[in-house]
């Protein structure tokens, strides 16, 4: 019997050694992010000089967290209250006063959409109180009607609630591949029968505010075809109001003294119904307001604040009305086949060209006026007959109310090719102070070849608080990059083919509430007429408010600097002929097809092969591992102001730099980019801290502040001890993108990037992965929501101003997904088609403001292909367009390879193609591709000298970007790194020990005791 | 030689033990660490239950020996789901995307279980 027991101990101990052994081993390659969650640290920065050396260049303005805490909700509030757009006042219903009895209706009152479901912008609370509706609408005075919320915080009413993951979650959001787009979709809503007569009875005399919300996420989208999930409930399209959402609100139509309606979605609705029902007073879209936004949309609705936003989106009727909806979800090659899902076999092709969102409507709505182009033709038609403006849009991009009058003066336009200004004067003529928003678009003249949209945003500015009566003049800086065409067609002086033209002609531009009020003031202008214009909600017609400038000559040259084609393969009709019908002004019933299933060409399989790049002997080599007596800090200045600047990059010192790396160095620093870079002994480069996302810190696994400080950093002046109430506190908080960008205040956008560096400066972070920067292609994509707009160059102006608020404090952004990350649905592997000019008009113009000024320092690649070639492994995208037409100095690092696992997501084509580092926590699941992890190919990359070279720039780029950075707080010339083996680290050691003894002793007792039965 | 209810257990713990093996083919990410020590375990059990039969003092050990490979197995099969595991609590991943891997888990812990029963019990008595 004792024989049995030592065995089976052995066998006990013998599992937990090996468990431990194991842990020992893989811990060591984790070591950084482990020591992150613990406060501890595997190496230390030992001062060897003068230890009173002040070495915190970059300082908080803030002298303790609670304050900086309370700056955030303060600024979350005030951007929240200037991004609710009201789209609807009538009988001035708003705002209320103070006092008023307010009936909150929705079961969405008590789980509204804050931020995302999942993902790099989930929200959730850790440890602080967010806004409620409750809390935000009670804490202004208002009068709240209890029952109702006793009705929707009961047991009965939680059934409903949206919970496909967790409360308050509609959507299914998968990060794996799916052969099966999002089915269903529940609201959250109650039905009509909960609500009885005696509940009723209690909002008779009260204002109802009813609350509809749709949810955002990473890894989701919404389907046109999903069913509601909701028994008893249904909707025609997820983005129209469901059945019990109509319910409520003919119960609160008929239960209240006036309805107020706030749309608590960043995804474009049909608001159609509620814009024309009489009984429905107000509309405010509120978007996703974050965890304090809520107290700035009670400001609104109380009066605190007059609301100045504007739309980020056209509110079609019909969600689904739009030419790129034809080929938004899941298309697979015929070379798929269901039985082996893989990350290659699906693809997109975005016919609709450049008309995109509102591109599209009013593009289409001036051939309509001018009766070219086919443009009534019911191709498109949201009713089935005659292509109608009006049937079409319910609320135009850029269009948004006030609670008083303002009327706008386009005083002036200097302009010429190399750009100019714009100025308008903006007078309150109501009776309420308030701020406005100058809108300034411009029309291109269209001859019929290169494709142009009607109306395009060309600038914006925002007014301060202008008193009734008062007057401002703003300056809106015209830069003809912003609206240039490109011209694939186009052969340059230089001889190379490709170019951003100023087509001579017409060029009008226009002041307006929105595209479409600024296009009739262009059209009544053009055609000196009113009567065919459309005229929308409150929207006047003044052609005075246009203005003509004629380009004589065609200029393909100024803008056009090292451009050349670099996305031929991208139009999917180059590779394969006729595949593609694309949206055309010249026939607008044209561009209404869903491609047929494409079967890969050999060429398109040389990228779907997933191995552009072979290592191969080339050259005389790389010098790695140089003494040559650097630090990253030597290439940084610190001014005797306290200014910092930088060597430029084509100082000669950041190639010796990058050459005291040692190879095995470059290949940690390149594979295991996830939730911090690599530190770089060799050139005094600490590890450095990279988080999510574009709402704030993202609280990956563990929340706060505190997490990565320990206790060798007490030193520094925003340490968190982990003492103070707010070091546990999500930073993730933010309001989202489209509410920052609705607010149409750059100055705003700046400070919310300087509260961005100011979080990094408590939380030890120095880069945060934001901002979203991709285009809103569709309203289904459900992950709009971390991104701006269906504009451009609205999106162009947020992110460089968020980017400039950001790096003043040493943040090192990192805006993402580069590029064309348009749809959650399959998103990994997902080949990407389109045409050249619809790319880099579009797409690519969102980032070309944050990369050609280099505002931001990082760029994430997206999960996508470019055509069918990984983006993160694309030279027309990365090296190309990025760095030879934009000249763009900062880093790449792909996103979550990780996670992905994947052979074309692959660490060999990436950094061949210029694409830097790889965003993966370990190279373990590198090791389950073909290409298995760097270290294992060390000779073959050590004997490839271009490869090496990539190594060397990618890390240059990167070094270059961290130099901008806080991570040189707490550095100086004679700062030493240090090894230290933390506790945790010695503890497993001293288990292994341990249980290795524990298991001799078992094995040794368990045969003497055998030995002993033998005598 | 007389066989032990260890014996059957034991090759009940190398027949669950490739069952999760096969299971482990449909998780997120997998490593060939863990297919190596689980099929390792299976074939160290297998063959020590009918080497038991002759030699008990030497196979006898082949199930706590079984047990240490398993153990090896399943902790290999964590270390490269850490980052999903990761991005579950953070919220970036459902439990939907780890649900095959935790499958695996479960049978491969009911393995691990009975390899250590064998262990304490022996597959053959010992004269």
């Amino acid at each position: 019997m004792k024989k049995g027991i030592m065995r089976g101990l052995a066998g006990i101990s013998a599992s937990l050694l090996a468990i431990c052994f194991v842990a020992t081993s893989y811990t060591a390659t984790r070591a950084a992010f482990i020591n992150t969650r613990l406060g501890t640290s595997s190496t230390k920065l030992v001062e060897t000089g003068d230890p009173s050396t002040d070495k915190y260049y970059y300082k908080s303005e803030f002298s303790s967290l609670t304050d900086l805490v309370e700056a955030k909700k303060s600024l979350a509030a005030e951007i929240s209250s200037e991004g609710t757009v009201l789209l609807k006042n009538d009988n001035s219903a708003l705002p209320l006063a103070a006092g008023s009895k307010v009936t909150l209706w929705g079961h969405n009152t008590i789980f509204p959409a804050l931020g995302g479901m999942i993902g790099s912008s989930a929200i959730a609370a850790e440890g602080q109180e967010s806004a409620s509706f409750m809390s935000a609408f009670g804490s202004r005075g208002f009068a709240l009607n209890e029952d109702f919320i006793n009705l929707y915080t009961s047991e009965e009413a939680f059934a409903y609630t949206r919970e496909t993951f967790f409360p308050g979650a509609g959507l299914l959001p998968s990060f794996a591949a799916t052969w099966e787009p999002g089915q269903f979709y529940m609201t959250g809503e109650i039905p009509a029968s909960m609500y009885t007569d005696d509940l009723l009875a209690t909002a008779d005399d009260t204002t109802a505010i009813v609350v509809i919300t749709r949810d955002s996420s990473e890894a989701a989208d919404y389907q046109p075809g999903m069913v509601c999930a909701t028994e008893g409930d249904a909707f025609e399209r997820p983005l129209a109001l469901s059945q019990y959402e109509q319910d409520m609100l003919n119960l609160a139509k008929a239960h209240s003294t006036g309805v107020i309606v706030l749309i608590n979605a960043d995804n474009a609705m049909e608001l159609e119904n509620l814009k024309n029902d009489p009984d429905i007073d107000a509309i405010l879209w509120i978007g996703a307001p974050g965890l304090y936004g809520l107290n700035g949309v009670a400001d609104v609705v109380a009066g605190n604040v007059n609301p100045s936003g504007r739309l980020v989106d056209t509110y079609a009727v019909n969600s689904t009305s739009a030419p790129a909806m034809q080929n938004f979800g899941m298309f697979l090659y015929t070379s798929s086949a269901e039985d082996a899902v893989d990350l290659d076999d699906w693809y997109i092709v975005e016919t609709e060209g450049i008309y995109n969102g509102y591109k599209y409507y009013e593009t289409r709505y001036e051939d309509q006026v001018l009766g070219q182009g086919n443009a009534d033709n019911a191709a498109g038609s949201t009713t089935g007959n005659a292509w109608s403006y009006a049937d079409e849009v319910s609320y135009p991009f850029g269009y948004g109310m006030s609670y008083t009058t303002f009327e706008q003066k386009l005083d002036a336009v200097d302009v010429s090719v190399d750009g100019g200004t714009a100025t308008v004067t903006v007078t309150n003529t109501g009776s309420t102070a308030g701020k406005s928003v100058a809108e300034l678009f411009v029309q291109t003249p269209y001859t019929g070849g290169i494709e142009k949209a009607s109306i395009q945003l060309a600038g914006f500015a925002k007014t301060g608080e202008i008193a009734p009566g008062a007057s401002e003049t703003v300056t809106i800086k015209i830069d003809p990059a912003l609206f240039a065409s490109y011209d694939e067609n186009a052969v340059k002086a230089d001889g190379t083919q490709g170019a951003w033209v100023l087509e001579a002609g017409d060029y009008y531009f226009a002041i307006g509430n929105g595209a479409h009020e600024a296009l009739n003031n262009v059209l009544a202008l053009k055609t000196g007429s009113e009567d065919k214009l459309v005229k929308l909600n409150d929207e006047g017609v003044n052609a005075a408010n246009a203005y003509l400038w004629t380009l004589a000559d065609t200029d393909i040259e100024t803008y056009s600097v090292n451009v050349q084609n670099a996305l031929q393969e991208m139009d999917i009709n180059k590779v394969i002929p006729g595949t593609a019908e694309y949206t055309t002004r010249a026939d607008w019933s044209k561009g209404w097809k869903s491609v047929d299933p494409i079967t890969p060409t050999e060429e398109m399989n040389v990228g779907l092969g997933n191995d552009n790049y072979k290592l191969n002997a080339n050259g005389e080599g790389v010098t790695w591992g140089a003494d040559n007596g650097l630090t990253l800090l030597d290439m940084v200045t610190v001014e005797g102001d306290g200014s910092i600047t930088v060597a430029d990059l084509d100082d000669p010192r950041w190639q010796s730099l990058v050459e005291q790396v040692s190879l095995d160095e470059a290949i940690q620093f390149i594979e295991c980019a996830g939730d911090d870079i690599e530190n770089i002994d060799s050139v005094l480069l600490p590890r450095t801290f990279m988080n999510d996302g574009p709402i704030g810190f993202a609280y990956d696994q563990l929340a706060g502040y505190k997490t990565r400080w320990n206790k060798s950093d007490s030193a520094a002046p925003t340490y968190v001890s982990g003492s103070e109430a707010e070091s546990t506190y999500s930073m993730a908080t933010n309001p989202t993108e489209p509410v920052v960008a609705a607010t149409f205040n750059t100055e705003l956008i700046q400070r919310e990037g300087e509260l961005y560096g100011e979080d990094a400066l408590w939380a030890k972070e120095s880069i945060c992965i934001c901002p979203g920067v991709n285009l809103h292609r569709t309203p289904y994509c459900a992950r709009n929501h971390e991104y701006y707009s269906e504009d451009s160059v609205l999106t162009n102006l947020c992110a460089m101003a968020f980017c400039e608020g950001a790096s003043s404090k040493g943040l090192v952004t990192q805006a993402k997904h580069y590029a064309f990350n348009h749809q959650e649905l399959n998103r990994s592997g997902l080949s990407t088609f389109a045409t050249e000019q619809a790319c880099r008009e579009n797409e690519l113009r969102c980032f070309q403001g944050v990369m050609s000024t280099n505002t931001t320092d990082t760029v994430m690649t997206a999960f996508n292909r470019v055509g069918t070639v990984f983006a993160g492994a694309h030279e027309g995208i990365l090296k190309q367009i990025a760095r030879n037409e934009w000249g763009f100095e900062g880093g790449f690092v792909t996103d979550m390879a990780a996670a992905q696992a994947a052979e074309y997501m692959n660490w060999c084509d990436t950094v061949a193609a210029g694409g830097g580092l790889m965003l993966a926590s370990t190279n373990g699941n590198f090791a389950n591709t073909s290409f298995g992890i760097m270290e294992n190919s060390r000779d073959a990359i050590a004997s490839d000298t271009y490869y090496q070279e990539q190594m060397q720039e990618g890390i240059k780029y990167w070094l270059y970007a961290l130099a901008h950075s806080n991570i040189i707080n707490g550095l100086s010339q004679t700062t030493e790194i240090v090894p230290v083996t933390p506790w945790w680290q010695m503890a497993l050691y001293v288990a292994d020990g341990i249980l290795a003894a524990l298991t001799a002793l078992f094995v040794f007792l368990g045969l003497k005791s055998k030995k002993k039965v033998k005598e | 030689m007389k066989r032990t209810i260890g014996f059957y257990i034991e090759f009940a713990a190398a027949v669950v033990g490739l069952v999760s093996a096969g299971l482990y083919g449909s998780s997120m990410i997998i490593t060939k660490n863990t297919y190596i020590f689980i099929i390792a375990a299976a074939a160290v059990a297998i063959i020590s239950s009918f080497a038991a039969t002759k030699t008990p003092k030497v196979f006898n050990w082949g199930a706590p020996l079984a047990a240490c490979l398993m153990a090896a197995g399943i902790a290999y099969s964590i270390t490269v789901m850490s980052d999903p595991i990761g991005y579950f609590i953070s919220g970036l991943y459902t439990i939907n995307d780890l649900k095959t891997w935790i499958t695996f888990m479960i049978v491969a812990g009911v393995s691990w279980l009975l390899y250590m029963i064998a262990g304490f019990t022996g597959m053959v008595r010992e004269a």
